[in-house]
């Protein structure tokens, strides 16, 4: 829950920069509402692997791995998995 | 922290200026005016293995770090007076690197060596005539399925495309507004069917380099052309721009730092009102500031070469060096041409060529404007 709240703050100050004026919702489309282009997933990335020490790589660019924060998260509960943390 | 180069990167560095100035500067001048491309030299280059520094080892390269490549490359172009042949070898080293990066084992075993001896030129066709600094709203496409795709549409300003052998092209391969998903990157070579491009595009400088448009015109290209995964190619754009900033800038300095040296050399020896020029202030605080900037970029550069070799994310100390360097090379070659007075204004100073050769360097790549707009972003602005 925590993770989240961090992960959405982030969102909404650094990526979306005022295209998010009411609550963000984990199933918002971040592509779609053009929160995450392609400088911002550059700072996700660098965010994920500075905050939650997971390393993204390649095969971890999908567009389904980024699409919302519940992707988000799940991608890091999975890496986290993976990882034995 | 270490700051110094090891034994062999402080030799490489020597054999690299002192082979640059014997083999080629013989005609530098001639060829800027007459806008070829010095292929003998281009050769020389490979000879000395500067096409192959980020080619590993199992492909006939050299297999050097980006710390390695970048000392080298500011050697290359500390040494050699023809910013055009050195960007073009840039150039090169870019397209390595992606093929490298991304590539199928077929697509490296195919071109990495080749690539690396010289024997191919390969060129990244990524701008378009109305997709230049915002380029991932480009308009080529690719439409298809993995059995073929067919690729329309046209570039502009392509760095050794008059010359490639090899493209890598970035299209469109979504419906979507977005970049995410919607953009792949393939290889074309020139042979295909349905390409062709437009005559060498005449330049304020670089004029060695070769540049053109492209045309696609429903290239068939099939999976195995594919560089890295479908819908992958803004990724693959942001990785390979992070080393392009890197290479650009290690070849930036080097000429800065030869701009500054001839500064140095002429306000030692030129007199007027009875002493040597260097005696102003005024011409004196301009070559500090050389120096200043030659330093201050040396730190920046090594520093995202350093990331990049960790495996890490550069993009912020991309945009800083690459604006910082561009920027400040361009101000060096103003300010030697006025501490030259009316001598560095005439071709025969060569400095003339230089600033004209140093203005692209704030354009492509990013422009200053869009480093500064990445830097804001970076900084959560
Ligand atoms: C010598 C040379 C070699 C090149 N080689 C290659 C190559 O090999 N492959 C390739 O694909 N491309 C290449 N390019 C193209 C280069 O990358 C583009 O020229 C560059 O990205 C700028 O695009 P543009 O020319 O369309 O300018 P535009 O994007 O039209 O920009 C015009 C002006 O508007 C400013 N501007 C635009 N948007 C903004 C903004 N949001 N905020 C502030 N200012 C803005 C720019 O900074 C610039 O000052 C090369 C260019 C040159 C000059």
């Amino acid at each position: 829950m925590q993770d989240d709240a961090k992960l959405i703050e982030f969102i909404k100050t650094d990526l979306a920069r005022g295209k998010v004026t009411g609550k963000l919702g984990a199933n918002d489309d971040l592509i779609e509402t053009e929160i995450l282009d392609s400088l911002g997933i550059m700072k996700l990335i660098l965010f994920l692997e500075n905050n939650y020490a997971v390393k993204i790589s390649d095969e971890d660019l999908t567009l389904e791995n980024f699409t919302s924060i519940m992707s988000i998260n799940s991608l890091i509960q999975r890496k986290r998995a993976a990882q034995g943390a | 922290m270490d700051f110094s180069f090891t034994d062999t990167q402080v030799l490489q560095r020597e054999s690299i200026v002192e082979f640059a100035r014997r083999e080629l500067n013989d005609k530098v001048r001639e060829n800027d005016q007459a806008g070829g491309f010095p292929l003998e030299n281009w050769r020389k280059c490979a000879d000395m293995g500067l096409l192959s520094l980020l080619t590993p080892e199992i492909y006939g390269g050299l297999g050097e770090d980006l710390v390695t490549t970048a000392n080298s490359l500011e050697a290359l172009s500390y040494g050699c007076e023809d910013s055009g042949l050195v960007h073009a070898i840039v150039t090169q080293l870019c397209c390595i690197v992606l093929i490298n990066l991304y590539g199928s084992p077929a697509q490296k075993e195919r071109y990495l060596p080749e690539l690396s001896s010289g024997g191919m030129i390969a060129a990244q066709s990524i701008t378009e005539p109305d997709a230049g600094s915002d380029v991932l709203s480009m308009r080529t496409r690719i439409e298809g399925d993995g059995a073929g795709w067919l690729l329309s549409g046209g570039k502009v300003f392509i760095s050794n495309g008059p010359l490639a052998d090899i493209i890598i092209v970035f299209a469109r391969c979504g419906a979507g507004k977005s970049a995410f998903g919607e953009i792949s990157c393939f290889l074309v070579e020139k042979t295909a069917a349905g390409y062709s491009m437009g005559k060498p595009l005449q330049k304020m400088g670089l004029r060695t380099l070769q540049n053109c448009e492209m045309f696609f015109d429903s290239v068939g290209v099939g999976e195995e052309m594919l560089l890295g995964k479908n819908g992958h190619g803004m990724f693959i754009f942001n990785e390979g721009i992070e080393w392009e900033r890197a290479l650009m800038t290690a070849a930036h300095l080097g000429t800065l730092e030869r701009v500054l040296g001839k500064s140095i050399s002429y306000v030692k020896t030129r007199k007027q009102f009875g002493k040597e020029i260097g005696k102003n202030q005024s011409l004196s605080n301009k070559i500090g500031t050389m120096k200043l900037n030659l330093e201050l970029g040396k730190l920046i550069l090594y520093k995202m070469a350093w990331l990049k070799d960790q495996g890490k994310r550069a993009t912020l100390e991309a945009s800083l060096g690459k604006l910082f360097v561009s920027e400040s090379l361009k101000s060096a070659c103003l300010d030697a041409i006025q501490i030259h007075g009316g001598y560095g204004y005439m071709q025969e100073c060569d400095l003339e060529r230089d600033l004209r050769d140093s203005v692209a360097a704030t354009i492509y790549s990013g422009t200053s404007e869009m480093q500064r707009n990445i830097i804001a972003r970076m900084l959560g602005i």
